[in-house]
């Protein structure tokens, strides 16, 4: 889960500097992403999608807060110090037990991540740039280390600018396949209103 | 009693002979049978918490010495390839077992295994708050995971696990876990980012097995020195008690030889340069080793193991099983031409009588507190100085009647040295010099009974262990509760029911924090079933209901109870197993407790349950330390006090007085020596003392004689302190501290009493001019 987690973060910030030097650099020192998402689950058996959709808030500096409107409202609230998620009308629960050291170990990547840390992405994952049919660009990226391996097939992620689509294949025959429109890259800081969200 | 042995004394020196024979034969077989301890800890009371059962105790020691920990690390680069090496090492070593590097995929396949066929008894904190709100809010609580991107269940793992039972437990399972992975390695990062794999191990040897230990801890050095030249920027830590028992019995040997041969050595110089004949050397040696073989086999018939320590203390008991011998070869020496060896055994057997008793008392004493070592050391010297006794009074009278008849040495200095204390500014001045000294060093010196301040470890493995603690963020302190019962599941109720007391304190701030092993008891994985049971239903309906499961697919459930053997055995068991200490009749399950403040506060919560004790060893040590030193005290006090009585009555107050002034100074000599050493005042300083008055009392005994001193008593008690402090005194140098500072006071009492003995003696009118 943190994984999965740590690896979207990764393709909304990173996966750029493959495609242009521009937007990597546009990306270093950004203070905070928005966009809206559409998430399509495809279950095979049997076989059903679940669609989603909401929007999110990825600041390096404090975390990512991921909101689910549609078809219920449930928020997922991750940071230095706490990993929560909460339905609507419930309380916030925390989305694995105490303060672990994995979670830290996320975190850290996280930050290495941000600041564009090909090393650090190579020690997880095979890097494959693909042919695309229009503008822009595609990327797979195969987990090559445990436990990431042994959940996922591989990642796609597709993008010109910005970051448009990521594909998640398992192993066991599910995809998931995420869509952002409306992204607003900002280098100015969140106000305090907005950075209160991963406060709660 | 002498006419009886004078009328049998063939006979009875030939029984003497048999028996000690016999003693001989029967060594090999008794040493076979029993061990040799090496263990560090010998040195300390055994058993200090009196409610814990002693099979559960050892249990326990025996545990904590077969874990052993390493840290590794690669250095600049983060590759897993150093500590596979070293894992591999570890695993070719025959001695080791269960040695635990990252988790491989066969045992990730049996801990899913054992996860799944025992799910209601590994449900997680969180399952169990979310089961209890029932099946609605359970239902939405597996759909939000469904949908949500970072989750990734897969409708395969749904139609196996609807409640998403597993993912929790091992979620869970994660989160207690304090490491990173790397890999499945897991490993901490110290302040400068370098990160160091974590293998553990357990020994198939006992650590206290010393050829067993030093072999393998030769070998470990050796590897590590092959591994270096591989990973020259690499670093490897390591702990355990094996490092420290190891280490202890090389030391322990090198006390044993080198000190054990100077003793000798000195012994040997002192007796030819006095006798400048071979015989009273034979004559020596022969009481002396009678002395050891009925003492080593007496300690090892009661107790089936010999402590390396008491060895080392032991070389002290040569100096003293020496003097008999000496006392009536001195005698032989001057009067062998006037009296029969007989008649020079009724002499000396006054005086060599009454020292046997006062340093017999005085080692008796240390087997007063429970200490093995010392009890060890007070059963092989009271044996072995009786054994040396018989010797003299039936051997010696046979073996030295053509004992050639010389005058004494260094008559010259003698004369000097007993002149010197006639003076009167002599007399005066140096019992006020050594009063003074006395009061500085008394004035400087600590008590403490905290095992801690005086049982130092070597530095090199000590800064291993303490750096590796550090790293892997674990506490030192030796704090434990231990919930024990006849059976295992009422050992687990009873555990069950010690949790809410235990978290009860933490919000009290008594300790940090717990640990407990991941065990619940058959009862309360029941409740847990049954709470599954009953949300389960509706989870699967709601779950069908948004097309997620299929309808006619009926859901089984293969789950078992989780026993303690099956515990055992499966992954967890391994794990965790240190934590459980099971004897065919008792069950105990052990918490190691964290940062505990108040000790006291938590006996107290939980004193009224019965098998429930909290152990904490430093604070039984401490207390059991203070105990045996206010008793010992009072004991030392009393027989002073005896003796005090004793001078004052026969001498009357002023020679009284006179008399009781070097035992007196002695004894205050023994703990300001520590204080001026910077030792702390201690049990093992009051043991030290009670030697300094048992043995050291012998001197002015003789001394104070006032019929005047014979020229061989004068000459004989010079030559006994002589060896005494040789041996005693040796004990100085040895290299485990608890030991040389119980020499250290025990040389400079004793030095004080043999110094100031002359003080006891009325003015000499005819006595120096005998020499």
């Amino acid at each position: 889960m943190i994984r999965i987690l740590l690896l979207l973060f990764l393709l909304l910030t990173n996966s750029s500097a493959f495609a242009s030097e521009a937007i990597a650099a546009q990306l270093k020192d950004f203070s905070y992403l928005k966009a809206k998402f559409i998430q399509e689950r495809q279950l095979s058996n049997p076989s059903i999608t679940l669609r989603s959709t909401g929007k999110l808030l990825l600041s390096p500096k404090d975390g990512l807060w991921w909101q689910q409107e549609e078809p219920f409202g449930m928020t997922l609230l991750l940071t230095d110090t706490s990993m929560l998620q909460q339905l609507e009308g419930e309380a916030a629960q925390p989305l694995a037990a105490g303060g672990n050291a994995q979670m830290q170990q996320f975190q850290r990547l996280l930050r290495d991540l941000l600041v564009v840390d090909l090393q650090a992405l190579n020690q997880h994952f095979s890097l494959t740039s693909l042919p695309t049919e229009t503008t822009g660009w595609k990327l797979k990226l195969e987990p090559k280390t445990s436990p990431l391996n042994q959940l996922f097939a591989y990642f796609e992620l597709t993008g010109d600018q910005v970051v448009r689509r990521l594909i998640m294949k398992d192993n066991k025959g599910d995809s998931t396949t995420i869509r952002f429109s409306l992204q607003q890259l900002s280098h100015t800081p969140l106000t305090e209103d907005e950075r209160a969200v991963f406060y709660p | 009693m002498l006419s009886f042995i004078h009328k049998n004394s063939v006979k009875l020196a030939w029984l003497l002979l048999v028996l000690l024979l016999m003693m001989g034969l029967s060594l090999p077989f008794l040493y076979k049978n029993s061990q040799i301890n090496t263990s560090i800890l010998a040195l300390l009371p055994d058993n200090p918490e009196k409610a814990v059962p002693e099979q559960l105790q050892q249990m326990l020691m025996t545990q904590l010495d077969k874990q052993l920990v390493w840290l590794v690390s690669p250095g600049e680069e983060n590759t897993t390839a150093a500590a596979a090496a070293w894992l591999a090492t570890l695993k070719h070593l025959p001695q080791l077992s269960r040695v635990r590097g990252p988790l491989s995929s066969e045992e990730q396949a049996l801990w899913l295994e054992y996860t799944r066929k025992h799910t209601p008894a590994l449900l997680d904190t969180q399952i169990l708050k979310r089961l209890e709100q029932g099946g609605e809010s359970y239902a939405r609580w597996v759909l939000s995971q469904i949908y949500s991107p970072f989750a990734g269940v897969s409708q395969r793992e749904l139609q196996e696990d609807p409640l998403l039972l597993l993912r929790s437990i091992h979620s869970a399972k994660l989160a207690d876990q304090k490491f990173d992975l790397l890999d499945n390695w897991p490993l901490v990062k110290d302040e400068t980012g370098r990160i160091w794999f974590l293998i553990q191990a357990e020994l198939n040897i006992s650590s206290y097995d010393i050829q067993q230990a030093q072999t393998l801890t030769t070998h470990l050095a050796e590897a590590k020195t092959e591994w270096l030249n591989h990973w020259p920027a690499g670093k490897i830590l390591e702990r355990g008690t094996l490092f420290y028992a190891s280490y202890a019995s090389e030391q322990a040997q090198k006390d044993i030889s080198v000190l054990g041969s100077l003793t000798l050595f000195g012994v040997v110089i002192l007796i030819l340069v006095t006798f400048r004949s071979g015989m009273p050397l034979l004559l020596s040696s022969l009481s002396v080793l009678a002395g050891i073989i009925s003492g080593v086999w007496a300690v090892l018939l009661l107790f089936g193991e010999l402590h390396l320590m008491m060895l080392v203390m032991s070389i002290s008991v040569i100096g003293v099983t020496v003097d008999y011998v000496l006392y009536y070869l001195v005698e032989r020496r001057v009067h062998g031409a006037e009296r029969s060896s007989q008649q020079s055994l009724a002499v000396t057997f006054p005086t060599l009588s009454s020292a046997l008793l006062t340093t017999l008392v005085a080692y008796l004493v240390l087997a007063l507190p429970p200490m093995p070592v010392f009890r060890q050391l007070a059963i092989f010297s009271v044996v072995g100085m009786l054994t040396a006794f018989l010797v003299v009074l039936l051997w010696l009278p046979l073996l030295s009647k053509n004992l050639a008849v010389r005058p004494l040495p260094a008559r010259a200095l003698l004369k000097v040295w007993l002149e010197l204390w006639q003076k009167p500014v002599v007399r005066l001045f140096v019992p006020v010099f050594v009063l003074l000294l006395a009061l500085a060093g008394l004035s400087r010196l600590e008590i403490s009974d905290d095992p801690a301040s005086f049982q130092s470890l070597p530095p090199v493995i000590q800064q291993q262990e303490q750096q590796l603690t550090k790293l892997l963020g674990q506490a030192t302190d030796q704090t434990w509760l231990l919930v024990f019962a006849e059976k295992p599941q009422d050992a687990l109720e009873k555990l069950e029911k010690t949790e809410p007391l235990l978290k009860q304190a933490i919000k009290q701030g008594y300790l940090e924090a717990y640990q407990r092993l991941p065990l619940i008891s058959l009862k309360q994985q029941q409740q847990q079933l049954d709470l599954l049971l009953s949300v389960q239903p509706l989870v699967i309906e709601k779950l069908q209901q948004a097309g997620l499961l299929q309808k006619n697919l009926p859901f089984k459930n293969n789950w078992q109870k989780l026993t303690l053997e099956q515990w055992q055995q499966s992954p967890a068991g391994r794990i965790w197993g240190s934590l459980l200490l099971s004897t065919n009749n008792l069950t105990g399950l052990l918490l190691p407790l964290q940062g505990v403040s108040n000790s006291a506060a938590l006996e107290r919560l939980f004193v009224k349950n019965a098998g429930v004790i909290l152990m904490d060893r430093r604070t039984a040590y401490t207390r059991v330390f203070a105990e045996y030193r206010q008793l010992l005290s009072w004991l030392l006090l009393l027989a002073f006090t005896l003796i005090a009585a004793h001078f004052f009555f026969k001498l009357g107050a002023k020679a009284g007085l006179r008399t009781l002034i070097p035992t007196l100074l002695s004894l205050l000599t023994a703990p300001a020596a520590l204080g001026l050493c910077g030792h702390s005042f201690n049990l093992f300083a009051l043991l030290a003392m009670t030697l300094v008055l048992g043995v050291g009392i012998n001197y002015t005994l003789f001394f104070s004689n006032p019929r005047g001193a014979p020229a061989t008593a004068l000459f004989a008690t010079f030559l006994a302190a002589t060896t005494t402090l040789l041996t005693l005194g040796i004990l100085v140098f040895s290299s485990t501290q608890l030991i040389s500072s119980f020499g250290l006071a025990l040389a400079s009492g004793l030095l004080t009493a043999f110094l100031l003995s002359p003080l006891a003696a009325p003015p000499l009118t005819k006595g120096v001019t005998e020499l």
